[in-house]
């Protein structure tokens, strides 16, 4: 019985069977016989959290645009189909062609959160295809990895073929014609995997062996081959006017999480925010045009139906041409009701102006990340948000007629005391006090207060720092319960301490985690970012057994000198200014935004023309 | 101006539910640059209106779906541009003016066609239970509604119930019941009573809805 048919039966018994249906509008059929690479795009989350991520649809249509590559879609599929597939022997297969996984050139997944490894260890198993790349042969697919959390490889090191660091357009289209030559000539896997290891930002991990101190920390990573580079600088594309965009998206048919058209305005960030690694790593800034975009934007709508388009980037408002962008954008699509989002945008303004042309912000209330609760804080964290700006554009909106406020903060930030804790509070009643003096009342007012633990990252400024401990996370957690308890109109919300320690944990390991993301598998631990399937006691057993010490990895500052895992990989960012930059923040300095002057971070050594900054400081 | 389409919904294309039908279509008809009129209002919707909603997994050679325009339009031109618009499984068939006397929230009949697996089933027996299922004046089975559940008498909406198409292995059950407001029974629970007579499981291959239509003094009157 074909997969096909066997998923009729299936899918009257399942939530949501339009998961795993295809067929939507936009995707791609093609005839087996005639394609030559067979690739699936993994997104180890469920379908409707994988579908809204732009990378995988970029990758998507770029490779389909090439007659003799097929590239199909793959997710994680939720626990109640999942049992189906187990009880009646369905392997995991492929959206369009629903192909058993196994049978594929390649099975790349998109590693976009930390929490997401266990299911990449199940998708593996549900595809017969062996977890660690050791025990895979020629008849397995390759399995290869992208995205941001490969910024540090190693903790997959023993389950991923190979990973591409960085913007995969190119790389990607490289790694296929290297696999069409290898597969005419026969070779082995082996071999391929030796010259795929010389394309440029390709890390092909069993080939470097690790080396440890008697403490614990890495003493070496070192290729055990010759020719083989001894560290893997990321990929950039140079100029995004130039480089493939989509414009016929896939249309799902369930509501996914972002239901909308999207589209990547520019790429990378110049505030320098020292606790946040997409800053650091997707530098250095690249725009595309406005004139690219409003066609992209016409071309987008017209194939897809869409009546919303987003605008993607890490701070929208930093566009150079955001107001022109905004008004021929409501401009076009005035007559056909397609509205705008504008998601990443700092409140001011001339934010709340395009705010009010502009529904989505409307509907879900205003969003403000101060992310610490004290100028002091702020300041240490390169966090460029004053009390004046934050309440004064909260007084502008108010009098525009808002009355719901987020404001996200960041607990456990390095240097933080009960008097930043004390600080989200005050900053929170101060809004409730703006809106009393706009107003002369608070009905209807609400205030959410969201607060994450901070996470250390690779490659940011606190990647030496250690995260603060569970109880600490509790105690502060509580603290601001009780400062927050006495207002009706706020309202706290936060998140689990016990997540951010897993994702503290795999953000900074080693390679040596990859045995304990086997035995969490084992143990049923799967889909860890959902609170209702996360299971601490089995994560925590599976370290012990795996006899490994997670506070090891959470808990520790790090050395100045200290080797990282991570460093077999070039960001483009140099260590030393790294470390200038903790050293400002440990003297509460900022460091200004760099296209107003350049703070010698090290990506100039990627590319000419890359950053507009005239001055070097 | 208002037309009316009938349209299939068919292979997997059945386990698309009914919101998201709604949100296809509307999609559909922007793809197809064809002039919807909208609600007004801060938040404008298309003013499309469905017949009764159907199950998720149940295929459809005929449903049907009014839709306002903002300006004229051919009803050919209707169905030549929004096809090529329309998620592989779903089809427009037919496209005419909608006809006012029959508003589509007037239907209350369909006609379903579920294939059955036989397996250890007696074709024989099947029919004496079909006819005697039908000759019963009260059928009664519990509904859960939101506040809670409540005996129903399903009996006087079930207006035929036949067999065809049967083969050593397989056969279909084809029943016109009632849908709507005023009652509405679902082709599964016409199984499930079959198998209780029979004290016998059956194994539903597929469940298809041939028609919906208006009954009113015992004729049927289709929508289009």
């Amino acid at each position: 019985m074909t997969i096909e048919n066997q998923l009729e039966k299936l899918l009257s018994r399942v939530s949501k069977p339009t998961r795993y249906i295809g067929n939507e509008y936009n995707s791609i059929r093609k005839d087996l016989d005639n394609i030559r690479v067979h690739i699936a795009l993994a997104f180890p989350d469920v379908y409707e959290v994988g579908m809204s991520h732009l990378g995988i649809k970029i990758l998507y249509h770029l490779l389909n645009e090439y007659p003799d590559i097929y590239a199909e879609r793959v997710y994680a599929p939720w626990v109640d189909f999942e049992d189906l597939m187990r009880k009646e022997g369905v392997p995991l297969f492929s959206l369009e062609s629903k192909t058993p996984i196994s049978q594929f050139d390649f099975l790349g997944f998109t590693l976009q959160y930390e929490l997401s490894y266990t299911n990449i260890v199940n998708m593996l198993e549900l595809s017969n295809v062996p977890i660690f790349s050791r025990e895979r042969n020629d008849s397995h697919p390759f399995v290869i990895a992208g995205g941001p959390c490969a910024f540090n490889p190693e903790p997959l090191a023993d389950i991923i073929d190979f990973f591409v660091i960085g913007e995969a357009e190119e790389a990607i289209l490289e790694v296929i014609d290297l696999y069409k030559d290898f597969m005419e000539r026969g070779e082995s896997r082996q071999k391929f995997l030796c010259n795929v290891a010389r394309i440029p930002g390709v890390y092909v991990p069993s080939l470097y062996s690790a080396s440890y101190n008697s403490d614990g920390t890495i003493s070496s990573i070192v290729p055990i081959k010759d020719h083989i580079p001894k560290r893997v600088q990321k990929r950039v594309i140079q100029n995004l006017d130039n480089v493939y965009y989509p414009t016929k998206f896939i249309v799902p048919y369930m509501d996914i999480v972002h239901d909308r058209a999207s589209l990547e305005i520019f790429r990378g960030c110049t505030r320098g925010c020292r606790f946040c690694q997409a800053g650091m790593i997707y530098r250095p800034v690249r725009e595309r045009s406005v004139g690219r975009l409003e066609k992209l934007a016409k071309d987008i709508i017209s194939s897809t139906g869409y009546g919303e388009i987003s605008l993607l980037s890490l701070s929208s408002s930093d566009y150079s041409d955001l107001k022109r962008l905004a008004e021929l954008l409501t401009e076009s699509f005035r007559e056909s009701k397609v509205g705008l989002s504008l998601p990443s945008l700092r409140i001011d303004a001339f934010s709340l102006g395009l705010a009010e042309k502009v529904q989505e912000i409307r509907k879900s209330g205003l969003t403000f990340a101060p992310e610490a609760g004290t100028q002091r804080l702020r300041d240490v964290i390169n966090k460029g948000v004053t009390e004046e700006d934050l309440l004064s554009s909260v007084r502008d909106a108010f009098a525009l007629g808002w009355n719901k406020v987020k404001l996200y903060f960041m607990i456990g930030l390095p240097t933080e005391t009960d008097e930043d804790i004390k600080g989200i509070s005050e900053l929170a009643h101060a809004v409730v006090d703006v809106y009393r003096q706009v107003n002369g009342h608070t009905k209807g007012l609400t205030v959410t207060v969201s607060t994450s633990t901070f996470v250390p990252k690779p490659f940011t400024p606190f990647q030496w720092e250690s995260q603060i401990t569970l109880e600490e996370i509790y105690e502060r957690q509580n603290l601001l319960k009780k400062l927050l308890r006495k207002n009706r109109n706020i309202s706290y919300r936060w998140h689990d301490g016990k997540l951010s320690f897993l994702e503290a944990v795999f953000s900074r390991g080693d390679r040596r985690l990859g045995n304990v993301l086997k035995i969490a598998h084992e143990k049923g631990c799967k889909f860890d970012s959902w609170d209702e399937f996360f299971n601490f006691d089995k994560w925590m057993s599976a370290f012990e057994e795996a006899e490994i010490d997670p506070d090891f990895y959470a808990y520790r500052k790090r050395s100045e000198s200290e080797k990282f895992p991570w460093e077999i990989i070039d960001a483009g960012i140099d260590r030393k200014f790294l470390l200038r930059e903790l050293e400002r923040a440990k003297r509460g300095q900022i460091t200004p935004d760099c296209r107003i002057s350049c703070y010698g971070c090290g990506i100039k050594r990627l590319g000419d023309g890359f950053c507009e900054a005239k001055i070097e400081v | 101006m208002k037309l009316r389409l009938r349209f299939k919904k068919e292979g997997l294309a059945r386990f698309i539910s009914h919101l998201d039908l709604m949100r296809t279509f509307e999609r559909a008809f922007r793809r197809a640059e064809l002039p919807i009129a909208f609600s007004q209002g801060f938040n404008p919707r298309p003013k499309m209106t469905f017949a009764s909603a159907l199950s998720v997994g149940i295929s459809s050679s005929s449903e049907y779906l009014d839709v306002e325009f903002s300006e004229d339009v051919s009803a050919s031109d209707v169905a030549l541009k929004l096809n090529p618009a329309l998620p592989e499984g779903i089809k427009v068939t037919d496209v005419k003016m909608a006809d006012e006397a029959i508003s589509l929230s007037m239907l209350n009949g369909a006609k379903y066609v579920v294939r059955l697996a036989l397996n250890e089933v007696d074709l024989e027996e099947l029919k004496k239970s079909t006819k005697g299922l039908l000759e019963q004046k009260e059928i009664i089975i519990e509904k859960r509604t939101k506040s809670g559940k409540k005996l129903v008498n399903i009996a006087p909406f079930i207006y035929s119930l036949g067999l065809s198409n049967c083969d050593g292995s397989a056969a279909d059950i084809v029943m016109s019941v009632a849908i709507g407001q005023q009652g509405s029974v679902a082709p599964t629970m016409v199984i499930n009573e079959l198998e209780r007579i029979l004290c016998k499981e059956l194994e539903i291959v597929s469940i298809h809805r041939e028609a919906i239509f208006y009954k009113s003094n015992g004729k049927e009157i289709l929508p289009m």
